[in-house]
């Protein structure tokens, strides 16, 4: 007789059975909603490069289809675990393993009947994408934000991901199902797949070490999907199909094949006896108890007090938590998570590719938490959910139920159990990064800063997926049900974390506190926001645990009656007054919150931030005129202890064409008066802007503006403040307002513009409306003096010059050391010693290399350390700004120095053009402050550091182009036009030394020149650049971007030939695809390296080490352009 | 001592698991016979503050149960009918936990308790093994020394000695009948030799309802003189019986009725197994 039939039907019913719970429907409809939800989010869609395209491209499909299989990995784990688990939970095992059917055709029967449901719970993502244009005819998604519904994007990536992923990861489920017979196996499989992961996509590809490996490697196929979709133009992301690279067969094959191999391995050596006995039991446990004490005297009465019982709450946490971690799967975890981050720490700093970086604690510590957050929060939700569902066995709850302690002591118990693994777990970073930083930096080591940062900032975030995963399990009956819906809530928070879908800070459930760790600032600008931000997550925290306190089960049967009766109890119990406590606490500190946040601080969300755009550019827009000024005196008193200045500006000289002088004002700044010597002048403000009406007193008024400051605010975005009881790091720019109208205000992409009732950007107003391209105020003759009023009088800065109004302060001076090297000196903070040398020797010779080609020589005398993220590497006045993450993490040697090295050569050059040409913000600026110096950096380091240096930073800078173009938040126009566009700044360097290896390096400099006299001769950039370079030149420069692509290729004949291509972006994605028609030559590192050839000639020349387009253009592949010196052999870089 | 009063219970799905249940129960054994779905389990459990009854009242002493659970279960020792292997924890430690859950938060006499419970039920060899390592029996053991914990005045059993071999049932019915010397014991379970042996009272339930109550000679007393019995070959038609077992030469039939059946048959002296069958038969044939 044919079993066939009996195997079918066991699949069958295999499917039935785990589809007919509510785990499976709520784990698709979760997904499925979760998805709709991201896919009406346009900040989301931006922060997935996917602001300019369709909310349904191919491009979505992928990345989401592969994203959404992190979470899959541990849904398939309680999906393939029943197999074996559901019919010993019903003790029917033994009667179905009797039962005369093959062992082998019935586990492979249910194998794949569990297989049908993966591929259904696969089927979420497709399911999703296919009711998309339903949200656009509701109206939740714009019209026309809906592209045909990209079937062969959806059936591609089921057939890639999805299917291979359920075959592989659920073969690998069910054998170790089948070894450990429980649930607890394959769940412990599915952490180890995900720490697998993020040591693929943490150390393997975020470190830079080896992209396919990382590929190979990695579970869910999301690094290979990434990397290609993260090149791809808006064009190709509606349209492409994600290649089937040798890595993505690799990966699919290793990941499919190796699991199924292994379940057969498993299957061949099944017996039933090892199915029908128990595990291997242990006799007796390893560590047997004290000896029986003799029975003395009677047992103590029970003292049913509420002292005793927070005495029996406490030996509650105290079991619960031994429990926990007395296993060696959660020692193994806490291992596997401490090694992951050493070997991070490691590759992403000591050993990056565009390092080495120094592990200091202020960039180690927060990367650490920010790599380990994904595997922390999955373990923290998967142990806190074991723990709340312990009593589940048969029995016992009943038992539990029964025992006169209130509901509360077990609830509480569990709570500071769960509080204290979560807090172990939110310590493994710190521990990983003292040890990198003892062995690696050993002179920052520091114990304070990453435990505080642990205790301030990682735990608690971390505390609140805990009290939601208590929460969840006490509102659901159903285990099931429970984990796959904590499951699922650790997946969003991961996602929140990586992509940050939720931008209020406090609305970030389960994510990190922000803090910017500082070496010269500490915590001290961030006390206040922490710890009330700390307290919004523990009312989260007591909210959470007040509603488990009310619906945790106790009893059977319980009608919704009896529950809410029950609930009621509870409340009158305790509950309430700990939900209230709770609520008060979030309404307190959430009310602290808005008010620094929001109503005296910066947040807005995007639409807010556009919203405010749109209402400026209506107000202020039109009244843009030339202005001109001819220098001035500024004086400011700062108060860092209550974070307030006021401040006198006279401008001298004023003239404008609208008799109205415009101010751009930083946040916090209030233009108190303006008078001129004939009396007070009129003034308005609105939307961050003033306008003074200067009535009869222009032209060449004198105006005298009388400013105050009160920054009471919070910082937002991780950005340090510039004054705080700390200390003060001001530039110019944090507290003088800007004269001049702002083009970076405006709203930029046509739909955007349309949806806030904006016209298309029209005509571009007059150059000189524009602020000045560098600094506050243009070229002019300025007096500046800044005091710091604290306990006594400090004067920061006094100073006269010639050049755009800039400068930079720092107090108190205590907090630094000085490190001196002739002219120069570095201001830094005491473990900064060393690199303070190095930094002081990369600048002299940045000074004299930028002097060099520009003739002109930057009076840069202090370079100053400023707290983490506190604006770029620029050059502010006399100080060379460096902030600790633009210049201070840089090793040694390798690229991060190199980088340094452009960076700095690029800040003065960017300094000395623009303010030789007194150059405002108007279209085309970015060639020369971004462009033209972007090209000198690279050029300063081929000279100073070789070609070498010189091609790997190229390498860099044409990825980062590839990125920039892969997330544009809105479609191009041209380099004039979208000059505050982020792809601008990324391409302007290459396209820059593109057109200035078509001419010569001697050439171009000497262009450079006659550009710089245009300027200042009152041309605008747009002309000078026709008049220097020639229409079509200055078209080709202005207009979108180029790119190239050459290759140095043998012939047959043994002739080694470049060939190119090269194309201009247009519709969303690069067209007009043409051959290139002349080459460049690159020789050696002296300064008429650049040769035009022949696109026939052979590079015979032993001194071509490399070919490019000789075109205004960015390479976009480099590794075939550089051939190895001294050989004719074509090739990789050396 | 303990009182109920028209205890009624209907399930969602419609099933009546209690009807008008009333008992007063006195110190000492007590037992609750009855067949499977009877309602035994359901009584136990709202009993034990388990589940809520849609209606009637429940009093243990002076305490109102429904009112006041909490107060109950400071009194209460509770052991279901089934316990499964708690995962990864020795007996020692889980019966410590379940020791402060009962109040016992003194380090010191909570460890005495848990020793002296172990020895009780005869685990002390043991109390270092993991619980889900135990055998059948020794969970059963197990379970009675974690219903024994906080010394109980109201010890609630279901089906306890079930998965015992006889001495270790024999001591757990020495241990019952200590606890019960100064508490209130309530013992449900399907075998009637046990009631017999240990309780001093009984019920018998049948579909949710109480259908006999009283001490094991006054259910037997009305039957005396009206039981017969004989064997009949396998094979032989079987008279209407109340209650059949199986023999080696065929099948014991016992009837109720004044007379005897035929010439075979003899009189029957009544067991507590006969007015227990005499019982459901009753609540059977009554109009209810």
């Amino acid at each position: 007789m044919s079993r066939l039939p009996i195997y079918l039907n066991e699949a069958l019913r295999e499917f039935r059975q785990t589809v007919s719970g509510p785990q499976i429907p709520l784990m698709v409809l979760g997904l499925v909603g979760y998805l709709l939800i991201v896919v009406t989010r346009a900040d989301y869609m931006r922060e997935m490069g996917a602001a300019d395209i369709t909310r349904n491209s191919p491009h979505l499909v992928y990345l989401m289809t592969t994203g959404e299989g992190f979470w899959l990995a541990f849904a398939f784990a309680w999906v393939f675990a029943q197999i074996v688990t559901r019919d010993q939970d019903a003790k029917l095992h033994e009667i179905v393993l009797a039962a005369p059917v093959s062992l082998h055709g019935l586990l492979v029967a249910r194998f794949a009947g569990a297989f049908l449901v993966a591929c259904m719970l696969g089927l979420a993502t497709p399911l999703a994408f296919l009711l998309v244009p339903s949200l656009e005819s509701i109206g939740a998604l714009p019209a026309g934000s809906v592209g045909p519904t990209p079937w062969h994007a959806i059936v591609w990536s089921f057939g890639v991901f999805v299917i291979p992923t359920a075959l592989g990861l659920g073969a690998l489920y069910t054998a170790i199902a089948i070894r450990t017979r429980s649930v607890a196996g394959p769940f412990a499989a599915a952490a180890a797949v995900a720490i697998v992961w993020m040591v693929a996509m943490v150390i393997i590809r975020g470190g830079g070490l080896d992209r396919e490996l990382a590929t190979w490697l990695d579970p869910t196929a999301y690094a290979e999907a990434e990397h290609q979709a993260e090149r791809w133009t808006p064009a190709e992301k509606m349209s492409s199909l994600l290649a089937f690279t040798a890595p993505l067969a690799v990966n699919r094959l290793l990941w499919t094949v190796t699991p199924l191999v292994y379940f057969v391995w498993t299957l061949t050596r099944l017996h039933r006896e090892s199915l029908t006995i128990g595990r291997a039991r242990k006799a007796r446990s390893s560590r047997r108890s004290r000896p029986v004490p003799p029975a003395e005297g009677p047992i103590p009465a029970r003292a049913f007090t509420a002292r005793s019982w927070w005495r029996g709450a406490l030996s509650e946490a105290v079991w619960h938590f031994a429990l926990s971690t007395r296993g060696w799967g959660f020692r193994l975890i806490a291992f596997l998570l401490f090694v992951v981050g050493v070997a991070g720490s490691v590759v992403h700093l000591v050993a990056h590719i565009d390092g080495p970086f120094v592990p200091r604690p202020e960039v180690l510590t927060p990367l650490l938490a920010d790599f380990s957050f994904v595997g922390i929060v999955f373990v923290i939700a998967g142990l806190v959910g074991v723990m709340a569902r312990r009593d589940d066995c048969l029995g016992f709850v009943e038992i539990s139920d029964s025992a006169p302690a209130p509901i509360w002591v077990r609830v509480v118990g569990r709570t500071f159990a769960a509080a204290m693994l979560t807090l172990i777990l939110a310590c493994v970073p710190m521990l990983s990064g003292w040890v990198v930083t003892a062995v690696f930096a050993p002179e920052s080591f520091s114990l304070v800063t990453p435990f505080s940062f642990a205790m301030l900032s990682f735990f608690p975030g971390l505390l609140e997926v805990c009290a939601i995963t208590l929460l969840v399990h006490a509102l659901i009956r159903s285990a099931g049900v429970a984990h796959a819906l904590t499951m699922l809530l650790a997946f969003i928070a991961v996602i929140n974390h990586e992509v940050s879908l939720v931008s209020y800070p406090p609305y970030q459930v389960a994510i990190p506190t922000h803090v910017t760790l500082s070496e010269l600032t500490g915590f001290g600008a961030w006390w206040g926001p922490v710890l009330v931000a700390d307290a919004f997550k523990l009312g989260i925290v007591a909210l959470c645990i007040s509603g488990a306190w009310i619906a945790w089960r106790r009893g059977t049967a319980q009608t919704v009656t009896d529950r809410i009766a029950l609930a009621a109890r509870r409340v009158r119990a305790g509950a309430g007054v700990l939900g209230v406590a709770a609520m008060a606490l979030l309404f307190a500190s959430g009310s602290v919150l808005h008010d620094r946040l929001v109503v005296r601080g910066e947040f807005a969300n995007v639409e807010e931030e556009r919203r405010e755009q749109a209402e400026w550019e209506r107000r202020w827009w039109r009244h843009a005129a030339s202005f001109s000024v001819r220098g001035g005196e500024f004086a400011a008193v700062l108060h860092p202890s209550t974070r307030e200045f006021e401040a006198k500006w006279l401008l001298y000289g004023v003239r404008s064409d609208t008799h109205q002088i415009h101010l751009g004002l930083p946040h916090g700044v209030t233009l108190d008066g303006a008078r001129s010597s004939r009396g007070a002048l009129q003034a308005e403000e609105a939307f961050d802007h003033a306008v003074v009406h200067l009535g009869s007193c222009d032209p060449d008024c004198d105006v005298e503006l009388s400013l105050s400051g009160r920054l009471d605010g919070w910082p937002v975005d991780d950005r340090q403040p510039w004054i705080s009881r700390a200390g003060v790091d001001a530039r110019a720019s944090d507290f003088v307002p800007m004269l001049g109208h702002d083009a970076a205000r405006v709203l930029r992409g046509e739909a955007v513009r349309a949806a806030h009732g904006l016209p298309p950007v029209g005509r571009s107003h007059l150059p000189r409306a524009f602020r000045s391209a560098h600094g506050v105020a243009p070229v002019g003759d300025w007096k500046v003096e800044i005091v710091v009023d604290d306990t006594e009088r400090t004067v920061v800065l006094s100073e006269v010059r010639r050049g755009p109004l800039d400068f930079a302060v720092a107090w108190p001076s205590e907090r630094t050391q000085k490190t001196v090297r002739g002219p120069l000196a570095a201001h830094h903070g005491p473990t900064h010693a060393a690199t303070a040398t190095e930094l002081l020797e990369d600048t002299e010779a940045m000074k004299v290399c930028v002097e060099e080609a520009l003739g002109q020589r930057v009076d840069v005398s202090v370079v100053h350390q400023a707290p983490r993220a506190l604006g770029p590497l620029a050059v502010h006045g006399t100080t060379l700004w460096v902030p600790e993450d633009e210049g201070w993490d840089a090793g040694s040697l390798g690229v991060s120095r190199w980088q340094r090295r452009a960076e700095v050569a690029q800040a003065l050059a960017a300094y000395a053009l623009a303010s030789d040409a007194n150059l405002r913000t108007e279209p085309g600026f970015r060639w020369l402050t971004d462009g033209l110096a972007g090209w000198i950096g690279l050029e300063c380091v081929r000279m100073h550091d070789g070609t070498e240096a010189w091609q790997a930073l190229m390498e860099r800078k044409s990825d980062r182009i590839v990125e920039a173009l892969g997330a544009l938040d809105a479609p191009i126009v041209g380099f004039a036009s979208d000059g505050e566009a982020d792809w601008v700044p990324e391409y302007a360097p290459l396209a820059a030394q593109g057109w200035a290896m078509s001419l010569g390096k001697d050439a171009a400099i000497r262009r450079v020149a006659e550009l710089r006299a245009s300027l200042q001769e009152g041309q605008s950039v747009v002309d000078a650049l026709q008049q220097t370079l020639g229409m079509r030149q200055a078209a080709v420069i202005l207009g979108p971007p180029h790119a190239s692509d050459v290759s140095v290729g043998e012939t047959d004949a043994g002739i080694v030939l470049a060939r190119g291509s090269r194309w201009t972006w247009g519709g969303g994605g690069w067209r007009d695809r043409s051959n290139v028609d002349r080459f460049i030559g690159v020789a050696d590192e002296s300064d008429e390296a650049f040769r035009a050839l022949d696109p026939s000639s052979a590079l015979d020349g032993r001194n071509t080490v490399a070919v490019f387009d000789a075109w205004p253009s960015f390479e976009r592949a480099l590794q075939d352009n550089f051939r190895v010196e001294g050989s004719d052999d074509a090739g990789g870089p050396r | 001592m303990l009182e109920t009063h028209r205890l009624t219970k209907t399930y969602s799905n419609g099933v009546h698991a209690l009807s008008d249940v009333s008992l007063d129960v006195g110190p000492g054994l007590y037992g609750l016979l009855g067949p499977n779905g009877a309602g035994k389990s359901t009584l136990m459990r709202t009993l034990a503050t388990l589940q809520l009854p849609d209606a009637g009242t429940i009093r243990f002493g002076d305490i109102d149960v429904l009112s006041q659970p909490d107060e109950l279960r400071k009194l209460l020792g509770y052991l279901p009918q089934q316990i499964g292997a708690y995962p990864g924890v020795t007996a020692e430690s889980l019966l410590e936990r379940f020791a402060w859950l009962h109040g016992n938060t003194d380090r010191k006499g909570r460890r005495r308790e848990v020793m002296e419970l172990l020895d009780k039920v005869n685990l002390t060899e043991f109390r270092s093994q993991l619980v889900s390592t135990y055998s059948g029996g020794m969970l059963r053991r197990f379970g009675i020394a974690l219903a024994l914990l906080g010394s109980p005045r109201l010890l609630i059993v279901d089906e306890p000695t079930a998965g015992l071999d006889p001495a270790e049932r024999d001591r757990f019915h020495r241990v019952l009948a200590d606890v019960a010397a100064d508490a209130l014991v309530l013992l449900s379970t399907h075998i009637v030799e046990d009631v017999e042996h240990l309780c001093g009272r009984l019920s018998i339930m049948s579909e949710g309802r109480i259908v006999a109550e009283g001490t094991p000679a006054e259910l037997r007393h009305p039957l005396e003189g009206k039981l017969w019995t004989s064997t009949i070959p396998r094979g032989g038609r079987l008279p209407e019986a109340l209650h059949l077992a199986a023999r080696p030469n065929g099948t014991a039939v016992v009837v109720h009725a004044d007379k005897p059946p035929g010439q075979s048959w003899a009189l029957r002296e009544p067991t507590l197994q006969d007015a227990y069958h005499a019982a459901l038969r009753e609540q059977l044939s009554s109009p209810s």
